[in-house]
This record gives structure tokens, C-alpha cells and sequence, in this order.
């Protein structure tokens, strides 16, 4: 329970369903767009259950512990038909695969979580391929959330992805294992403690002169991304430009 | 009332005064440790002492019972104290049965939640912090910033001003002659003292042997110049035998502060004729963390410091923002469960629950685990969290359970979004969020809007 | 009686709250690190003297036994100190008996402001431990408990047989077995000069204990 992928290989014929997490729904649709087109590319056959809605965390992470078993309780009756649940995001990845067990230990929610796996992983470790057919000409680095890095031990799965995309220069994030600040409600909570992370977070990030920083968590990026946007447009003067794209906007790019 | 002190990202805590700046010599330490950490097989040894403590914590009645009964043998005499007003009575005890005024003490974080230099003034006994960090920080009349370098936030000139000041000698700010004052005064203390107190790393229940690990040689000084030797030990020190000590001791000094070994580890084996030995087995709240499964862990901590220096909200607050004895991550944990949910109930909820404490931990306490329960436990007892907040988390719950609410909060959410930004307005949350960071934008097509009509145009 | 009490209710508050923790197994103790391949004397101490050496301690080397008292002799000479508090061993007593009479005093039935005023410690090791340039001594009389704080140099000495890898559970399995049969006063784990880095995190030596840790081996060159 736990590790990134049960590294059991996905077989043709296992139903794999996509998970897109709630506020990627409402606020980046282009990331869910993207996985479409990724899986379009690599013929692999998804669905997506219209009647999905969230992971929970919100709720788990606020100590709102009925509501987010309500919210699990959802989840599970959606997803169960499935062998594979993938989803761009190491955090609702984690939500499901770790926390479910810890919120209604051995319960049916804790048994469909444990069939969650954030995507890179699943494209890595479960369905064996590194090289997804992309291009993306541009100098890029990569942020990696903490739920991935250290609830799932999601390792290389993603940065592995990115270095077989075709004209792709990579470089990477210094003090990459340092969180960005977003953390849920802690991100508006406590604020000038987000702000002062997610400041050194695009330091760092700028320091490489990379045009574009990826992550596979829209979360992190919402954080970051409006950090650097603010940044961009200050009074400090012109600052270089950076977009944040999430990962799987990358894996699908082809031109 | 503990309440999180998070204005003190505001401070010059964290921006550069000196070589002192807290984020770049936590980074420094953290560095070091990770270079000593590869010299030993790290991760084995975590697991090992680990399940070492896994088995003390389990049968932590019996090994204290068993230590107290070896610890007397040798001819010492073991003492139980369930608060401070129980730890300071038999301390004074003590020190009224020997005649003491003057007491030396090595560090001890347990006698910072007894208050005991607080008790023991009271009761006319004089008591001297020997740890030079506990020295400056005494003189200062502060509290530490840090368990394991409280003068942490102080610079050099700072420290020389206050010798200059408090000891009457000639301004310096070069730390060698610092230090030869403290050591100067110090020793006069020693050798005065009617009694010296220390803390205790690890208890060995086998043979009542209490470990103390320290650099300076106070500690060792403090146990072994005056008559009288008083060990202040939380129930949780104790472990089995002399064997489990090693994997232990290879893994403090490398998280505490990155070197192999700390200088001195003392094993105390019992008054030689003509002196005296004590072991005040202090409780303190620590039986409530046991009395929850999900904190019980929390006991397993050998105190190194390692995850306060690694945690970004402790580098940018420092140690005074958590309200008590104990900051940072294990402090979010020990704090509430110890003083009480009610009194602590933001501590938990200071942390974005990155989880580089537990990556840090030599024991691999699964710190983030525990604090994200006791949020919960924070709510449950309606510690935290206005009547709005339960209101809001309550609609988010009920949009969050089928389809259609979904939609339908989905819809009301985007034009809500679009007046506001109509308006120019930000109330509360969105007020915070876009101080200096952009709020995303509602999209135009939900994904599943979009799937939605996709799928009926086929 | 009073104190009863206190003992007898938080061993019952532990009680209760363990009713429901699963059992669990105690580890069976084993070496910090695996298989070592078996080093031969002299590199094990070199290695001694190195990390000594790192700790801003250090390691001298002399050849026999017999000529260990006139190198003691010579280094207190050196550094001028006219006078040792020394632990009451036989290795120690031999080691000074080139010492001009009343340079040396046994500290086990001295006080402490005696031991105070010396300006030098002689002691044995019960064990070198040659990964981390470690010493380990043993002191059962309170005079002597001083020795390795109270005096600026402390001078430690040592047959070379009592080089050890690390801390194995060789190395300290007699003190372990001594205070299992109920020796008492203290063993300790020394390494390198006692120190201090709580000014502004700079490292300064002689915090409390000695500025100066010498270790005299006997019987190997490195």
C-alpha cells in the first residue's frame, strides 16, 4: 500500500478509467484534454465515468473526516468496475492509495483506492513505456509535488517521460525535493508562509532558465503559476517569462 | 492558549544577520547530515531502531518497572512524577535531604515542560543552565530557540554585548574567547554545586544504565563533579538492553548534526561510595500520545532535531512560533496531544504536509500521518473551524456525492466567479490567495462539460 | 509512601493504553555493517589516527611497551606539565613511572577540586575504536569520573589490541557484561576533544571538558 505502481503490467483488455481531479475540472480542462489526446495517440482504450466528482482530500486534510468518507464512499461506487484508475495528479493519487486505508482501513473505498495510479506512473512502471510519441522543442524543468515524491515514492516516472520527448532539454530544478507551498487550505491559512515557499520555489525555478515548468500537479502549478504571473507583471521589472504546463500537456504535445 | 505564531515569517529571523540566517544554516546541516548518513547503511538502520522502539513503546510498563528495579540495585533511588508540580516537589526533595542551594544543569528538554528552574527558584535553589547554548539563552532570559542549538538566534555580537553586559567583561564577538568566559564562570559552578541534573537519551532497562549524549562535556561535568546526580528521564527513553544501543547512537549524531558521533556518550551505571543517584521518571502528558495508537508513534522520537531542521515553516518562523517547549514537526504532534487539543488545536494545521520530517526521521516516525490526525481530531472537538467553515465544508461534501449536485455547484461556483470578478471583489479566502499570487480563471467548459458534448456529437 | 502513587498510576495509565498494541518482536542485535573484510593492525590504525586527526585529537605511536613511560615523559616535558591527576589502573601506573617524583597523583581518592587543578588527565582505554576515532574508558571511583572533563589535556593510553573496526558488539561487550554484573560508576565514549558550535554556529574546542585529547597506542605502526 503505498508504492508508486504495483508494477503488475497493464494487459489490453483491462478497463482503465480517468480520473480528473475536481478543481483541474473546473479551472484546467486543457490538462484533462491533453491525457484524451495521449491516450487517443497510444491506443489505449479509457473511459471516463461521468459521475465521478473528487478524491476527498479537501475535506481529509481539513480534518473533516465524515464528510471526506461520504465523498470516498462516491468515489468507490464509480470507480469499481476498474482495474485501472489513472489520474494526472501524485496527490489524488496518494489520496486514494494511502489515505483511503488510513480514513476506513481494509474498507471497500481503501480496496478501489488502491487501483489509483497517478499517470506517469502508470505509463512507466505499469504500462512500460517511456518513449510516448511527443515533441516539444523547449527548454523545460520539472516541479515534483511532495504527495508523489514521498507518499508514493513516485520516483523517476515523470522526469523519465520527459527526457524521451523529442527537442526537449531538461535541466534540473535546484533543491527540487523542497515543497512549493500550496497545501491545500494552508495555501490561504496561512499565506504569507505559501507565499514565502512558493517565492523561493520560482526562484529556483527561473534560476534555470528553463521556458517552461512542468509538474504533474495542477495544484502545485495553480500555486507557482500565480506566483510567477504576479512576478511577471511586478513593478520589479521585466522578469523572464515562464509558463507552467502540467505534464501531461507535454506527453501529448506533438509539434 | 497556544496560537501558531506565523508573523513571524516577517521577522529578520530569516533573512541573512551574519552566518546566523536560520534557512542557510538549517541547508548547511542538512547537507552535512546527508554526507554522514551515506558512510552507514541509513535506511537499515532506520528500521532497525525503529523496531526497536516499536517493541519498547509496546512494553513500556514492564521495561520500566525492570529499570527501576536495576537502577535501585545499583543503589540508586527512582522516583515517578505525573506533571511538573510532582517532578519539582521531589526534585526539591532531594535537594532539601542533601543540604543543596546551587544546582548545575546539562540540557533537558523534559525540565523546559516541568519549568523546573521556574520551581526551583521558588524554592530558593539556584539553578544553572551549564549547555553553552542554554548559558547565553539563560543570561538572555529567553527561552530556546531550537532543541538542539537554542542560542540558534543569536549572532556572535549579539552573545558578546550580553556577556559585556551581564558579566562585566570587555566586549568580543570572537566565539573562543566567549567561550572562555562561560567556561571560566561554569566551572566555578561545578565545582560549588550540591547537585548536578541532567536528562537522559536512552534508559537501558537491563542494567538501569542511563545514556547522555551531548559535545560539550557539561553534561558529564554536571553528572559527575557534584555529590549528588539527578537524571530527569521522559517514560518514553527507555529501551531493553546495552546491544540495542549501537544502531541507535549511529543514528542520532548523523540527523542531529551530521558527524559520526557526538563527543562524549555517557553510560551512568550507578553512585560509586560517597555519592548519590536519583531518576525522576517524569510522565507529563506522555501517556495521552500512548493512549491514542495513531500518535504512539510520536514516542518513538530520540529528540535529534532532524525534522525541525528540514521543515520550510520552521527555517522561516523559527523555534519561538510554537507556542512551548517543542517546535517544528514533532512539536505540531507532541504539543497538542500533551497540553491538549483545545489549547493547541492550530499547531497541526501550520504545515503544508510536504513530508520531508518523516524523509528526515532517522526512526521514521510517519510525522505527517499524525498531524493530519490530530486536524481531525482538532475538528471533533470543535477546536478549530467556525460555524461558516463547517457550513462551507458540509456543501462542498453534499456538490462532491452525485452528479447532478455537482453540476449544479459547478454552474453556480463559475457565475459566482464571474461576479466577483465583475465586481472586483475578494472575499476572505480569495483575498488571502491573490495577495501576490493570480487567481486561475473559472473555465469557459468544464472537462466534462466538454466531454459531455463531445460524446453527443459523437 | 507518598510516592507510591504517582508510580503506581502512570504504570496503570501505560497498561491500559497498551491493551490494544499488537505484540511485537525485539530485533536480535547485529553488526552496524555487514560482512567487513578483516583489516590488519596497522591500517586499522591509521585510521584511528585519522579520524582523530578530523576531530582536532590526536594519535601518537610508540613501538614497545617498555618505551611508552619515556614518551609520556617527554610529551609532558613538551607541552610543560608538571602535574597529572591519573586513573588508578595498572596500565596508567606503569605509563609513569618515568614521571620525576610527585609529578603524578591517583585521582581515585582525591577530591575534585584536586583533580581541578590538574593540568592534565592520564587514562586507559578499555577500547579504540577505529572508524570514528573513538575512545572508550571506564571509571569506577568518583575521583576518577573526573578525569576525562575537569583537566584542559587528556592523555589516553592504549595497547594496540584494543583496536577495534567500530562500535561492534565485541568492542564493548565486557563493559556491557561489567554493568550487567553490577559494576558501578560510568563507562564513556569519547570522541575527539570536547566542543561547542552554539555561538553562531562556529566550532570552538574545550567547550567544557579538554581542549586537548592525546592517545598514546602501543604496539603498532601505521
Amino acid at each position: 500500500m503505498g508504492e508508486a505502481g504495483t508494477s503488475r503490467r497493464y494487459s489490453q483488455g483491462e478497463r482503465v478509467a480517468f480520473f480528473m481531479p475536481c478543481y483541474a475540472d473546473m479551472l484546467f480542462p486543457q490538462v484533462g484534454k491533453a491525457v484524451v489526446t495521449l491516450f487517443e495517440r497510444l491506443a489505449l482504450p479509457f473511459e471516463y465515468p461521468m459521475e465521478q466528482t473528487c478524491c476527498g482530500q479537501p475535506a481529509f486534510n481539513s480534518g473533516y473526516w465524515d464528510e471526506a468518507r461520504a465523498v470516498a464512499q462516491h468515489f468507490a461506487d464509480v470507480f469499481r468496475p476498474y482495474e485501472w484508475i489513472v489520474v494526472p495528479s501524485g496527490s489524488c493519487a496518494a489520496m486514494c492509495r494511502v489515505f483511503y486505508d488510513y480514513l476506513a482501513p481494509e474498507s471497500d473505498a481503501a480496496a478501489v483506492g488502491a487501483r489509483v495510479c497517478d499517470l506517469a506512473t502508470f505509463l512507466v512502471e505499469n504500462v512500460g513505456i517511456t518513449d510516448v510519441g511527443a515533441r516539444f522543442p523547449h527548454r523545460v524543468t520539472y516541479h515534483d509535488g511532495c504527495h508523489g515524491r514521498r507518499e508514493l515514492h513516485a520516483g523517476d516516472a515523470a522526469t523519465t517521460l520527459l527526457r524521451a520527448v523529442k527537442d526537449l532539454e531538461y535541466v534540473e530544478l535546484p533543491a527540487i525535493e523542497e515543497c512549493c507551498g500550496f497545501g491545500g487550505m494552508f495555501s490561504v491559512k496561512f499565506e504569507e508562509l505559501s507565499t514565502d515557499m512558493g517565492a523561493q520555489k520560482c526562484a529556483n525555478a527561473r534560476a534555470t532558465g528553463a521556458d517552461v515548468l512542468v509538474s504533474g500537479d495542477s495544484s502545485c502549478l495553480m500555486h507557482i503559476g500565480g506566483m510567477l504571473a504576479r512576478e511577471d507583471a511586478g513593478p520589479k521589472g521585466p522578469a523572464p517569462h515562464m509558463r507552467t504546463m502540467h505534464l501531461a500537456e507535454v506527453l501529448a504535445s506533438t509539434s | 492558549m497556544i496560537h501558531f505564531d506565523r508573523q513571524a515569517v516577517n521577522a529578520d529571523l530569516h533573512h541573512p544577520h551574519g552566518p546566523a540566517g536560520l534557512p542557510a544554516t538549517m541547508e548547511r546541516i542538512v547537507a552535512d547530515k546527508h554526507v554522514a548518513q551515506q558512510q552507514v547503511p541509513w535506511q537499515e538502520l532506520r528500521a532497525r531502531v525503529h523496531d526497536i522502539k516499536a517493541y519498547s513503546i509496546a512494553n513500556l510498563d514492564k521495561l520500566l518497572v525492570e529499570f527501576e528495579k536495576q537502577f535501585t540495585a545499583r543503589g540508586g533511588t527512582v522516583l515517578w512524577a505525573r506533571d511538573g508540580d510532582e517532578g519539582g516537589r521531589h526534585f526539591i526533595d532531594i535537594c532539601v535531604k542533601h543540604g543543596v542551594f546551587s544546582v548545575v544543569k546539562g540540557k533537558s528538554m523534559v525540565s523546559e515542560e516541568l519549568e523546573l528552574n521556574e520551581r526551583l527558584a521558588a524554592g530558593g535553589i539556584e539553578p544553572f543552565e551549564t549547555d553553552l547554548g542554554e548559558y547565553i539563552v539563560q543570561l538572555a532570559g529567553q527561552k530556546p530557540s531550537h532543541i538542539i542549538a537554542p542560542a540558534l538566534h543569536l549572532s556572535r555580537s549579539d552573545v558578546g554585548k550580553l556577556f559585556a553586559e551581564k558579566l562585566g567583561i570587555e566586549y568580543t564577538d570572537d566565539p573562543e574567547e566567549l567561550l572562555a568566559a562561560a567556561r571560566e564562570r561554569l566551572r566555578q559552578r561545578y565545582l560549588e554545586a550540591g547537585l548536578g541534573m541532567t536528562g537522559a537519551n536512552f534508559g537501558i532497562a537491563e542494567t538501569g544504565t542511563v545514556v547522555v549524549v551531548e559535545n560539550e562535556g557539561n553534561g558529564g561535568l554536571s553528572a559527575s563533579v557534584p555529590p549528588v546526580h539527578v537524571v530527569i528521564m521522559g517514560i518514553e527513553k527507555v529501551i531493553p538492553r546495552l546491544v540495542d544501543l549501537p544502531p541507535f547512537l549511529h543514528v542520532l549524531a548523523r540527523a542531529a548534526t551530521g558527524q559520526k558521533l557526538s563527543v562524549y556518550t555517557h553510560h551512568f551505571t550507578g553512585p560509586e561510595p560517597g555519592k548519590a543517584a536519583y531518576c525522576i521518571i517524569v510522565d507529563n502528558g506522555r501517556t495521552k500520545l500512548l493512549e491514542d495508537p495513531k500518535t504512539r508513534e510520536a514516542l518513538y522520537c530520540i529528540r535529534c532535531g532532524a525534522c525541525i531542521n528540514v521543515c520550510p515553516i520552521y527555517r522561516r518562523v523559527g523555534g519561538w512560533s510554537y507556542g512551548w517547549v517543542y517546535p517544528g514537526p514533532i512539536g505540531s504532534v507532541v504539543t497538542p496531544a500533551m497540553v491538549g487539543i483545545e489549547k493547541a488545536a492550530e499547531l497541526p494545521f501550520a504545515s503544508s504536509l510536504c513530508g520531508a520530517c518523516q524523509e528526515e526521521c532517522p526512526v521514521n516516525i510517519d510525522l505527517p500521518h499524525q498531524l493530519v490526525h490530530l486536524r481531525h481530531k482538532a475538528v471533533e472537538a470543535k477546536a478549530i473551524g467556525d460555524a461558516g467553515e463547517r457550513r462551507a465544508i458540509d456543501a462542498w461534501a453534499k456538490a462532491m456525492r452525485s452528479l447532478p449536485a455537482y453540476r449544479r455547484a459547478t454552474g453556480l461556483a463559475r457565475f459566482g466567479a464571474s461576479v466577483l470578478g465583475a465586481f472586483g471583489l475578494k472575499p476572505g479566502p480569495l483575498a488571502a490567495w491573490s495577495r501576490r499570487r493570480d487567481i486561475p480563471r473559472f473555465a469557459k467548459q468544464t472537462f466534462k462539460e466538454w466531454w459531455l458534448r463531445q460524446k453527443r456529437n459523437g | 509512601m507518598a510516592d507510591l502513587y504517582p508510580r503506581a498510576a502512570i504504570l496503570a495509565r501505560i497498561a491500559t493504553a497498551l491493551r490494544d498494541e499488537p505484540a511485537r518482536a525485539l530485533p536480535e542485535p547485529q553488526p552496524i555493517f555487514g560482512a567487513e573484510p578483516a583489516a590488519d593492525r596497522a591500517t586499522l590504525a591509521a585510521r584511528f589516527r585519522d579520524e582523530l586527526k578530523a576531530l582536532s585529537g590526536e594519535a601518537r605511536f610508540v613501538a614497545t611497551a617498555q618505551e611508552l613511560p619515556g614518551a609520556l615523559a617527554q610529551f609532558l616535558k613538551d607541552r610543560e606539565i608538571a602535574s597529572a591527576a591519573c586513573q588508578n589502573s595498572i596500565a596508567v601506573r606503569w605509563a609513569l613511572t618515568r614521571l620525576p617524583e610527585g609529578a603524578a597523583f591517583s585521582a581515585a581518592d582525591a577530591d575534585k577540586l584536586r583533580v581541578a587543578g590538574a593540568r592534565c588527565a592520564v587514562i586507559a582505554a578499555e577500547a579504540l575504536l577505529a572508524d570514528t576515532g573513538s575512545v572508550v574508558a571506564a571509571f569506577s571511583t568518583s575521583g576518577e569520573r573526573l578525569l576525562p572533563y575537569l583537566p584542559r589535556t587528556c592523555i589516553v593510553i592504549a595497547d594496540e589490541s584494543r583496536l577495534h573496526s567500530h562500535m561492534t558488539l565485541e568492542a564493548l561487550a565486557p563493559l556491557y557484561a561489567r554493568a550487567r554484573a553490577g559494576e558501578r560508576g560510568e563507562f564513556v565514549i569519547i570522541t575527539g576533544p570536547s566542543r561547542s558550535a552554539d555561538i553562531e554556529k562556529t566550532l570552538v574546542l574545550g567547550a567544557h571538558g579538554p581542549q586537548f585529547l592525546v592517545v598514546f597506542i602501543v604496539g603498532v605502526t601505521p
